[in-house]
């Protein structure tokens, strides 16, 4: 009877814990202490990670858990959006390939909140599932500059954040690893396990996606969105055209993969406050794929990070004829081809590798792009390589931060030609590279190929080359008679009618043959074999739960944090003074993570031993290896990569930024909404800004005095 | 969920005679109060739904001496603003109810309870926070149907739906049915051959239908009287 007396009783005195807790900083709460702190992993602009173990009570001890703290927000709007739909979505999956929300904990003494995940030691390559979802960016820009009346046959956006510590980036991507590091090719036991296990998250999410009735549609996110942005009300964006290609010669996929979360987080708020499109349409993005590194998981695939994913529920208009994307290297042939009817057939918002959709032949491109991936593992090169078209380098973008006032002010470039021809150079050169290895495709395979806007445009210089042979073993280097071989060609099928899907491809003999795929894709299959060992993430194991380092307050990073300690929360977090320098520090984004290393090079070797008392084989040596790995990483931050294109210096781009926009005289308005609309042949500019405080103009002038 | 772990009066309420009629009424009450506040900040219908939603889950495992409905309708609101990507200022909302109550003692909060009380609701919500709503098949059955002249009464049915428990209780898609059906039977559509060519339980679309009815009759009986006597058995805020 007394029951819910009972419980106010105990809130009240569990509120008084807390608060006793937080005048007594050296006290955990109580929630924490059943979690050993083993270092902070991460950090950006929504909070901070953690790396923690589960205490020997529970029946997990000894599990490895990320703890996500979310900064909480400052102009008493209580619980951050991001975070809301980050654990809306969590709660709503479980899956073994998708990351696992372990449990929730909210301190209401400061009000934050902290997530409790499965660790996961590895990002898979991100730029192969991110890059796609640029498509989704520009459907969403198309909309909004139909919206604004501007017609256009294609788009091409881009935004990138120089701001956005790419912490996240140094996630240790396998296949770059084995190409730059090992120079040997993944081996089989471990490129069908990733596989299998791509498939198996990507399977359940198409599944998943049916199953929320309608036209749903789940995006994944690869990076978390900056949080603050929901709740600014002045921004500064800044649009400005050209082509996709033009900049992804000179920015590493990487790079572009971090931006494009911020981007399309900027859309929601562009789209929110401006245009006031169709219902809900906002929506993200990339998935990561985490690859789990660590005891009973390890070598788990784990698609991670919905802070930004949504449910989508309201269809989107559908566009009139928007074209291609970014980078075409994983884009199927009829989307190449101009498919265009987005709601029947393939569409440009489908082509996202978990993005799903209720239209069954949406999921089809996805597994194009699983495809190419497959081939890519096992032979470290991108399978269609399209060039990139050259250009004159342009402008992107900027992102400055003011931390006093924890204003934002962003400026997105996105690019887009105007009144383009139908079908560019790139998308050419990409179906020719698909028909080089593939053979070329006739309507007798293919049905449907003749309906094919491009098709049937451009017929001579699609139908020019001719390329009859199947060359695909030889490129992959596998027997045509091996099931590896007929599941790739099945994934790579011209037909997106015929193309295997993830459900069917899960059940294909490959997986069925030895070696058997396991839930542990590093493991050495056969014991003779030497297991590969993967850098893994630095550990930062100074900071504590508050993202204070009240341990060693010597160490410069963190002595910074230790200052704001008493008032942690307010989101002054080091880094996030830099943007006030931004002219003068334009490469520290780049610097910065290479700036961590040090101080996490001290921890690394105790911490890769202690984080693995079982002794599982991949983690032999670590300590050792972990320590070399790092300094390699420092002196390579793997951006030169052969066959991808160069990453030019940040500096260097940003200035080059600063003069073209110069060149173009933009004219920044301030204070009130200012849609400039420049013609730069053959670009086109959109320069939007709405600043609703004064304190953003001094930044702005930052901007321009550069 | 079933009607019988909904209709739960829980005994720190009972205790202050609280009835189930009397929980009942107050949740109505509370659902109108967010729809008039959603008014006033500006936020679409499905936030509202959203919002009664949460409010109506709370209560299914909490008091509501232990919660206040005052407080936790506003909450729900703010949560749901935020859930569905519209997010509004606690302050606005602070603000709307002050305006809306200018005398009521009761009903004066500041930011600080707002934000206390959205961290118990997420708490109370167990963190599941999706909610799927009538709307979206409604559009989708009418246009089906080729009945989209109904369109605005139907959704007006809709709306009150979430006056009860019944999207706790039922699939979104069937509440938008049965409002349909009410719909066509009250304008005297001939909807029977569409329904039947369905492939979806009819007994209980007829079964959500006369609860809708049900709940329009009750409504009609000095509904505010009843309202009033529910509220005066709440405690007062210790402030």
């Amino acid at each position: 009877m007394s029951n819910r007396g009972g419980g106010i009783l105990g809130n009240h005195h569990h509120l008084q814990q807390q608060q006793q807790q937080h005048n007594n900083p050296n006290n955990k709460p109580e929630w924490l202490q059943q979690y050993d702190l083993i270092g902070k992993i991460g950090e950006g602009t929504y909070g901070l990670v953690f790396l923690a173990r589960i205490k020997p009570p529970s029946p997990n001890r000894g599990k490895s858990i990320a703890i996500k703290k979310f900064k909480q927000s400052k102009d008493g709007d209580g619980v951050s959006p991001t975070a809301i739909r980050e654990i809306m979505l969590l709660r709503e999956i479980t899956h073994e390939n998708v990351v696992k929300l372990v449990n929730v904990h909210i301190n209401p003494a400061d009000m934050s909140l902290y997530l409790a995940f499965d660790y996961a030691e590895h990002d898979l390559y991100v730029g192969i599932a991110s890059l796609l979802f640029v498509d989704l960016v520009m459907e969403i820009l198309s909309t909004f500059v139909q919206g604004s009346g501007m017609r256009m046959s294609h788009l091409y956006s881009y935004i990138f954040s120089s701001l956005f510590p790419p912490f996240k980036l140094l996630g240790q991507e396998i296949i770059r690893y084995h190409r730059d590091k090992v120079n040997q090719a993944v081996n089989q036991y471990t490129v069908k396990s990733l596989l299998w296990q791509l498939l198996n998250g990507l399977n359940y999410l198409h599944r998943y996606a049916l199953k929320l009735q309608g036209q749903s549609l789940l995006l994944v996110s690869l990076f978390p969105p900056p949080p603050h942005i929901p709740y600014y009300h002045g921004f500064f964006a800044a649009v400005i055209g050209s082509s996709i290609e033009t900049l992804s010669h000179q920015i590493s996929w990487y790079d572009l993969a971090c931006i494009l979360s911020l981007h399309s987080m900027m859309f929601h708020v562009c789209i929110r406050n401006f245009f006031m499109m169709s219902t809900c349409f906002i929506l993200c993005e990339i998935v990561s794929l985490k690859v789990m590194g660590e005891g009973e998981e390890q070598g788990v695939v784990k698609i991670a990070d919905f802070g930004l994913a949504r449910i989508y529920q309201a269809p989107l208009k559908p566009l009139a004829d928007n074209g291609v994307v970014v980078t075409i290297w994983y884009r199927a042939p009829e989307l190449l081809l101009g498919a265009k009817h987005y709601t029947s057939a393939v569409g440009i918002l489908i082509s996202s590798l978990i993005l799903a959709r209720l239209t069954v032949s949406s999921y089809e491109s996805d597994m194009w792009a699983v495809g190419c991936i497959f081939a890519e593992l096992l032979t470290l090169k991108p399978l269609f390589q399209g060039a990139e078209v050259k250009a004159t380098p342009n402008p992107f973008q900027l992102l400055v931060t003011n931390t006093k006032l924890l204003l934002f002010v962003l400026i997105i470039l996105c690019y887009f030609s105007v009144i383009n021809t139908s079908f560019t150079f790139s998308q050419l050169d990409q179906l020719d590279k698909i028909f080089k290895v593939l053979g070329h495709p006739t309507p007798e395979k293919w049905s449907t190929l003749v309906n094919l806007p491009h098709w049937q445009q451009d017929v001579q210089h699609i139908q020019g080359h001719k390329y009859d042979n199947t060359a695909l073993y030889s490129v992959v280097h596998l027997s045509p008679k091996t099931p590896a071989y007929d599941l790739l060609s099945k994934m790579l099928e011209y037909d997106p009618r015929k193309r295997i899907t993830a459900a069917q491809a899960l059940e294909h003999e490959y997986f069925k043959t030895e070696p058997l795929p396991g839930r542990n894709a590093f493991v050495p299959y056969r014991p003779d074999e030497k297991a590969v060992n993967y850098p893994t993430r630095p550990v930062d194991n100074t900071a504590d739960f508050e993202g204070t380092a009240s341990i060693q307050p010597s160490q410069p990073v963190q002595s910074g944090n230790a200052v704001s300690g008493n008032m942690h929360g307010s989101h002054i977090v080091p880094n996030r003074n830099m943007p006030r320098q931004m002219p003068t520090m334009v490469g520290m984004p780049r610097m910065q993570p290479q700036g961590m290393a040090p101080y996490n090079m001290s921890s690394q070797a105790g911490v890769a031993g202690a984080m693995n008392p079982g002794g599982m084989p991949m983690q032999r040596g670590m300590a050792n290896q972990a320590h070399q790995q790092q300094q390699m990483r420092r002196k390579d931050p793997g951006m030169g990569l052969p066959g991808y294109p160069q990453q030019r210096s940040r500096r260097s781009i940003t200035l080059q930024a600063a003069a073209d926009i110069r060149a173009m005289g933009l004219d920044l308005e301030i204070g009130h909404l200012t849609p400039i609309l420049y013609n730069v042949n053959p670009y086109f500019v959109i320069v939007i800004v709405k600043l609703s405080n004064s304190e953003l103009l001094s930044n702005d002038q930052n901007l321009l005095a550069f | 969920m079933d009607p019988e772990d909904i209709d739960v009066v829980q005994p720190l309420d009972r205790e202050r005679g609280i009835s189930l009629e009397d929980f009942k009424l107050i949740k109505m009450h509370m659902s109108n109060y967010i729809t008039k506040l959603a008014q006033n900040v500006k936020v679409r219908q499905r936030v509202v739904a959203t919002a009664i939603t949460y409010m109506r889950r709370v209560y299914t495992r909490r008091g509501l001496t232990e919660f206040d409905p005052r407080l936790v309708a506003p909450t729900c609101l703010y949560l749901a603003a935020k859930a569905e990507e519209s997010t509004v200022q606690a302050r606005l909302l602070v603000f709307y109810i002050k305006k809306m109550y200018p005398e009521d003692i009761r009903y004066r909060f500041e930011i600080k309870d707002i934000l206390e009380m959205e961290m118990k609701i997420l708490e109370a919500l167990n963190y599941y926070l999706v909610v799927f709503h009538p709307y979206r098949s409604l559009t989708q059955f009418l246009q089906d149907a080729g009945m989209m002249d109904l369109m605005q009464f139907t959704w007006g049915i809709v709306n009150d739906t979430y006056k009860m428990d019944l999207i706790l209780i039922h699939p979104p898609h069937l509440i938008a049915l049965a409002c349909i059906y009410i719909a066509s039977v009250s304008k005297e559509k001939d909807s029977i051959a569409w329904f039947e060519e369905l492939r979806v339980d009819m007994n209980v679309v007829k079964n959500i239908s006369m609860e809708i009815l049900d709940f329009y009759d009750n409504m009609m009986n000095n509904i505010e009287e009843r309202i009033n006597i529910a509220f005066s058995k709440l405690p007062l805020r210790s402030a």
